[in-house]
């Protein structure tokens, strides 16, 4: 494991890698069991609430009215949240802690692309968060079986892949950011505030029209929208997404490639 | 009498420029790091590169490394021109900096090995001989490594592969008085064995006895670029040479060069496995 940046990333990062992995197993399995006591909690509460209120929680009521449906919106929508923190948390220490701390420096004194040290981490970013996401996707199985309510593999495995698709476009900008600037700060507070503010304007789109609108910038519109759990991918909303992953990518390699690196 | 042993077994060699650094400026902002530098190092040479902290001694190494781009001039390693896309430059370099970052969470066997790949290949078995020699403990955990210890990983890492170029920036920082010393030998043995060793310093002292050129740097500028010879001549100092390492060929190409520099020796052979050589500022004696 210790001949590649791939593979020593990797090694490096097993534990953060292992302990997400069972972080996110363990909570969304956790969730779901959440689902019987507030399903009828949620059904009534739902239809007291005027429209502009509960479009916080998903205006449809059905939604909570079923496994399916609660994990469509709460595990694949909120859980995504945290799925983000790791994409850009990983992103951050794997890559651009590298070059402010110095350690970027001591691989690419050696005869080493810096061409390849950027592909082989993004490649270890894409393979971690896999991981990670593999656990998601049995916790929530897992937690279904729990319930008695069980839910394939195969049909959580498209909106597992739309959540880490999501993630891979926040990991691609923190990534992109760091590799043009080699500024980790700047980077994370930019996609930090990228992220919160897009899920927020994406959540409460459907209470202005100036919030759609806005929507439509942020990710978040694209990755689950309709329900990719009901009615699988949209094929130009993951254009959209593979975009928002690759281009920032295309753009910044070169840079990185060229540029002065932060020498302390 | 400031007494060092000197290895000159490629005095011979003594011609070919290794780096070339020629009209180097780099700018950050409107401020000149350094401002049209010029040197050359020669092959098999220990070359210290000295100045004050600020002076452009790091700058510089980071340009030799590809680490940051020339605003204007060219640098060349080996013939080629260094490039930050390009890795051929650092093909069989080492180096080493009192900045040396490594992953803490690795042990140091881990380390090496890894850096070892990025380099080509690991030879296990050179890199355990050299951390063997300087006390340091293979299985160690990186981040519980003192200051010292962690120094000798990065000093283990310029070195496992056998480098032809060694680039040190200040290398000697964090190192007790008695590493200091094997630091020494390592570097000397190196040199013996035909490598270019290039030292930053803001210390003649630290590296006076390692040297054999000296490049001063101060404010961006190339101040002196002189010989051991030149600068114990312009300090009035004597000095004397240990000479027994010498073939007859290296002996005669190493005198041969005294006379080409028009220095003042004097040979003293009382035992015949250590010939001494003195300098002085007044008449030749041989």
């Amino acid at each position: 494991m210790l001949r590649t940046t791939f593979g020593k990333t990797l090694f490096e990062k097993r534990w953060v890698i292992l302990g997400w992995t069972l972080a996110l197993f363990a909570t969304n399995l956790l969730l779901l069991q959440i689902f019987p006591p507030m399903k009828d909690a949620f059904s009534s509460m739902m239809a007291d609430l005027p429209d502009s209120l509960a479009v916080w929680f998903g205006s449809n009521g059905e939604i909570w009215s079923s496994l399916k449906g609660f994990i469509g919106l709460e595990v694949m929508g909120q859980m995504a949240l945290i799925v983000i923190v790791f994409a850009i948390t990983f992103t951050s220490s794997t890559f651009a802690k590298e070059e402010s701390d110095g350690r970027l420096l001591s691989q690419l004194a050696r005869p080493r692309r810096r061409a390849s040290y950027f592909i082989q981490k993004f490649l270890a970013i894409i393979f971690a968060s896999a991981i990670v996401m593999a656990g998601f996707l049995f916790g929530t199985f897992v937690g279904s079986v729990v319930l008695g309510d069980a839910i394939s593999i195969e049909t959580l495995f498209l909106p597992c892949v739309a959540v880490w698709l999501l993630a891979l476009v926040f990991a691609s900008l923190m990534f992109s950011l760091s590799a043009m600037f080699g500024r980790k700060a700047l980077a994370g507070v930019v996609v930090g505030f990228y992220a919160l503010i897009g899920y927020f304007v994406s959540s409460l789109r459907g209470g202005a029209d100036i919030l759609e609108t806005l929507a439509k910038m942020t990710p978040f519109y694209y990755y689950n929208n309709p329900s990719v759990m009901d009615y699988g991918f949209q094929t130009d909303n993951l254009i959209v997404i593979a975009c928002l992953i690759i281009i920032p990518l295309i753009i910044s390699l070169p840079i990185f490639c060229r540029r002065d690196l932060r020498t302390r | 009498m400031n007494e060092f042993i000197f290895l000159f077994a490629s005095c011979y060699n003594i011609s070919m420029n290794i780096i070339e650094v020629s009209h180097l400026t780099k700018k950050f902002g409107k401020k000149y790091a350094l401002n049209d530098v010029s040197f050359a190092i020669k092959s098999g040479s220990v070359t210290g590169f000295l100045g004050p902290n600020g002076a452009g001694k790091s700058t510089t190494i980071n340009i030799l490394l590809g680490f940051l781009n020339a605003t204007s001039g060219a640098v060349t390693i080996n013939g080629r021109a260094v490039k930050p896309g390009k890795i051929k430059t650092r093909v069989g370099l080492g180096f080493l900096s009192n900045n040396f970052a490594l992953d803490k969470t690795l042990t140091v066997g881990q380390e090496l090995k890894y850096l070892g790949h990025l380099n080509g290949k690991f030879d296990k078995t050179y890199a355990m001989e050299l951390a063997k020699r300087l006390n340091l403990d293979w299985d160690a955990k990186i981040g519980k490594l003192s200051t010292g210890n962690y120094q000798k990983v990065a000093l283990v890492s310029a070195l496992q592969h056998r480098p032809a170029i060694l680039i040190l920036d200040e290398p000697t920082n964090g190192l007790d008085p008695l590493i200091q010393n094997e630091f020494g030998k390592l570097i000397a043995e190196f040199r013996a064995n035909g490598a270019t060793i290039f030292i930053s310093s803001h210390i003649l002292s630290e590296v006076q006895e390692l040297c054999d050129e000296f490049v001063f740097i101060r404010e961006g500028k190339i101040a002196a670029q002189i010989t051991k010879f030149e600068l114990s001549k312009r300090s009035g100092e004597k000095i004397s040479i240990d000479l027994s390492q010498f073939n007859d060929i290296a002996r005669k190409n190493f005198i041969a060069m005294l006379e080409k520099y028009h220095l003042h020796y004097q040979i003293s052979a009382g035992d015949l496995n250590r010939a001494f050589m003195q300098f002085y500022e007044g008449d030749n004696h041989a």
